[in-house]
């Protein structure tokens, strides 16, 4: 009996136009599919109605059957369907509710009523499973993100369902902390789980999923197996949904008329079958943006947590940054970005060393002059949002630091305009997309027009599309005005294609500092802070291409050359 | 530093004991803070007992202790000066009032912040040593229906998250050039809470709405609607040592108010 059989779903939440319409899918036992489409195209509603969340938990007009194990979800109860089914969505932090790992992991096995030897058998295979004995005993809340995570995976594996629905479970997570969870999601698919999951890193799953399902305008637009993808190159450009780099590469080398076979996500594996491709010379100098005067200058700075935490979370910073460029700042969860972060915005006062900007030293400046010089923006935009609606909330900082009203408005529209929310300024916040919020953020800084920004990861959980749009915006402010713009990121081929400058921070050191096509160079250097550069410039790494590509288009043109320009287009 | 009122994930003596038998020695203990003459030993003995028989020094908590001092402080000094009574420290006419500051109201005041002291201190023995859940479960062995039961202990669980949050929506203000949260004006302070109250707020609703649909997706409804008894895995239960605490704290509480009442021994 399949696991999932989806036949001419359609759902529509009340009021609103279908989120979904004629969704046929049936997923086999065994069978791993990972669910890919952009932002708002219906994969977690998809998800929802496959766990039995619709439509007994959320509600709407869900038209269509669906068939869990034999089971029509409308006949049975939520928790009845649940039983069956492990259900991880992206916030660990939401799906764990009580303090002691062991706890959590035998709360779903209590509730199906096993008896206690039996909880324990579940609990010891659970752990074994997901190769976190260690945390047994620990407090959930003080565990990582990637550990928290690899709890919940735990707590939905003990009672032994034999389909799992991921909902996106590393999409929150550091890089480390990812490699994790997808290591016990692999575990998972080798030991004959039936898989459904939702995962913006395809390249990151790529030898788990047997098929690829891309949703798109609330319908399956393809559902191909994993080798056959490259081959649908231009229904996932259409769709705004990246194929791996080198797939993608490999595919669009074939187009432009190069002789390479299906390359495979990992360069290691794609570079040999490369070896006979030509390399074009690059067609021009980077622009250095490194030769301005300093504006942020961060001498000797150490801080070190005060008891009974005492972690030394930096280590003798030092770090001149440019006027008008953009610096990502990457390392592991733990390495100091967010430290380094607080203490150049003035959050945190430097156990020891200074950080001035344009001279003037942030500790003795006062929280409005600190507001107006060093703009922070907050990973979670949700925890920014103090007024309604939008253009009211824009408004709010530059009133603060002494504007008029009028002149506020003045600026505020000149953001929004730029940020493209003048549409919705009259919106309340809350009601706008997570990317229209991560816009607003930045917008309620922006406005304040401080000279230096730091942005703490300004794309989690947006699609590569939106990702891309808001740093572009970033550049174009540090292009624009002059603006130090300093982006803290997990995402390498984010800092590759907009930043100028990137620093490398590991247990708390600088161990790296420069124009990204130097930085990512030295992968070993960069491993023991778990940053891996883009795929598209490990693979230049590996056929020593000089200058480095960064991204996709560079290593195109360099593999394949120029493409042909219609004259006037 | 931890948020305030943390669990601390120790194992120690206290930790171990059956949270039943903590609120019954918290409870002995504040009534008892108002039967003896020197409260101030009861609030240094419950710092040496959080630290050697919890292992939790008063640097861990040092913010709780910073929070009370202000309080007892201007409890003292509001009975300094409205608690007549010779001798005094000073003593001035300013027409027909008398202003003076009193060595009984300097005693009363330290006992009265001494107490409340003792109260807060008591209570973080408590919060700080007792998991949520053996706490929850141990009040659904007291007959509280099991839903209730937990939701309380995931509600405390819940609080480190929301202080923590609270700390960042308080940079975040900061961040947009106001200070409101740190001002000592009440006309700035209060507008500040409230619009910080916006994304608290939002951000626990919409929260809660995923925890509710992670617990149901966990079995929460499921030994309702198959009518089997839930099995707890770690049990609560009371051991010999916990009989003997319980027993003992009644036994002193009574002695103590039997010494109040019908002695002269603790004065009245």
């Amino acid at each position: 009996m399949d696991p999932i059989v989806l036949d001419g779903v359609g759902f529509a939440f009340p009021g609103l136009p279908p989120m979904l319409h004629g969704v046929n899918l049936t997923v086999g036992e065994g069978e791993v599919v990972a669910l890919v489409g952009p932002t708002g195209c219906g994969k977690s509603t998809l998800l929802h109605i496959c766990a039995g969340v619709i439509p007994h938990f959320i509600t709407g007009e869900l038209t269509g059957s669906v068939h869990i194990f034999g089971t029509n979800t409308r006949d049975s109860t939520l928790a009845k369907i649940a039983a069956n089914i492990g259900t991880v969505t992206q916030d660990p932090e939401n799906q764990l509710f009580n303090l002691i790992v062991a706890d959590e992991i035998a709360w779903g096995m209590e509730n199906r009523g096993f008896e206690r030897s039996e909880i324990r058998r579940g609990l010891n295979r659970a752990l074994e499973f997901f190769r976190i004995p260690h945390l047994r005993d620990r407090i959930t809340y003080d565990l990582s993100g990637g550990e928290k995570q690899r709890v919940v995976l735990s707590a939905n594996y003990a009672p032994a369902p034999k389909l799992f629905v991921l909902d996106d479970p590393t999409s929150q997570l550091d890089p480390i902390g990812a490699q994790q969870v997808l290591t016990g999601i692999q575990a998972l698919a080798e030991s004959g789980h039936t898989i459904l999951l939702v995962e913006s890193k395809l390249e990151e799953i790529w030898s788990l999923v047997d098929r690829v399902v891309l949703l798109n305008h609330g319908t399956i637009e393809l559902d191909a197996p994993r080798a056959q993808l490259d081959r649908h190159l231009d229904t996932f450009i259409e769709a705004r949904v990246p194929l791996p780099q080198l797939v993608e590469l490999g595919a669009r080398l074939r187009e432009r008329g190069v002789s390479v076979p299906a390359l495979p996500p990992d360069p290691d594996s794609a570079a040999p079958l490369l070896n006979s491709v030509r390399v074009m010379p690059a067609p021009s100098e980077r622009p250095a943006n490194n030769t301005r005067p300093p504006r942020v200058k961060v001498q000797s700075i150490s801080y070190t947590y005060p008891p009974p935490r005492r972690t030394q979370a930096l280590i003798g910073i030092d770090l001149e940054i440019p006027a008008g460029s953009v610096v990502g700042v990457v390392g592991q969860n733990g390495s100091g970005k967010t430290t380094l972060a607080r203490c150049l915005s003035g959050h945190l006062k430097p156990t020891s060393g200074t950080v001035r900007v344009d001279g003037k030293d942030v500790q003795r400046m006062s929280v409005r002059d600190r507001a107006a010089t060093v703009g922070y923006v907050f990973q979670n935009p949700d925890h920014q949002i103090f007024k309604d609606p939008v253009v009211e909330d824009v408004v709010f900082g530059p009133i603060n630091l002494g504007a008029s009203r009028e002149k506020a408005m003045e600026s505020a529209e000149r953001v929004l305009r730029g940020l493209d929310l003048w549409d919705v300024r009259n919106v309340h916040p809350f009601r706008l997309s997570k990317g229209g919020r991560q816009r607003l953020a930045i917008a309620a800084i922006a406005v304040m027009q401080p000279p230096v920004m730091i942005i703490d990861e300004p794309t989690t959980g947006q699609d590569l599309q939106e990702s891309h749009a808001i740093m572009a915006l970033l550049v174009d402010l540090a292009r624009e005005v002059g603006q130090t713009v300093i982006v803290i990121t997990h995402a390498m081929h984010l800092v590759a294609a907009h930043c100028d400058l990137m620093a490398a921070l590991c247990e708390g050191r600088l161990i790296a500092f420069g124009p990204p096509d130097q930085v990512f160079r030295d992968e070993e250097l960069l491993r023991r802070t778990y940053v891996k550069p883009p795929a598209v410039t490990a693979l230049g790494n590996r056929l020593g291409m000089e200058p480095r590509p960064l991204t996709l288009e560079d290593a195109l043109e360099r593999l394949a050359g120029p493409s042909l320009k219609v004259a006037g287009a | 530093m931890r948020p305030l009122y943390q669990f601390s994930g120790q194992d120690s003596f206290l930790h171990r004991l059956d949270p039943r038998t903590k609120l019954i020695f918290v409870f002995c203990y504040l009534l008892i803070s108002f039967l003896v003459p020197q409260p101030w030993v009861l609030f240094f003995l419950l710092i040496a007992a959080i630290w050697f028989l919890a292992g939790i020094p008063p640097t861990e908590y040092y913010p709780f202790l910073l929070l009370m001092l202000p309080i007892m402080v201007a409890i003292t000094l509001v009975h300094i000066f409205l608690i007549e009574g010779a001798p005094y420290f000073w003593a001035a006419q300013a027409g027909p009032v008398h202003i003076s500051a009193s060595r009984p109201g300097l005693h009363v005041g330290l006992d009265l912040g001494f107490r409340l002291g003792t109260m807060g201190l008591a209570f973080t023995l408590f919060a700080m040593t007792t998991e949520p859940f053996q706490w929850g479960m141990s009040m659904y062995r007291w007959g509280l229906p099991y839903k209730v039961a937990f939701m309380f202990a995931f509600a405390i669980r819940l609080y480190p998250l929301i202080q923590e949050e609270f700390l960042v929506i308080q940079r975040a203000l900061k961040a947009r050039g106001s200070n409101a949260l740190s001002s000592f004006n009440p006309f700035v302070f209060f507008p500040g809470v409230v619009t910080s109250a916006v994304p608290l707020g939002l951000g626990a609703i919409r929260r809660s709405q995923d925890i509710a649909m992670a617990m149901e997706l966990r079995g929460l409804n499921l030994p309702d609607e198959l009518g089997r008894p839930r099995v707890l895995f770690r049990d609560v239960r009371l051991r010999p040592i916990d009989i003997v605490l319980m027993c003992a704290c009644v036994g002193i509480l009574v002695a103590l108010l039997g010494a109040r009442l019908f002695t002269n021994w603790l004065p009245r």
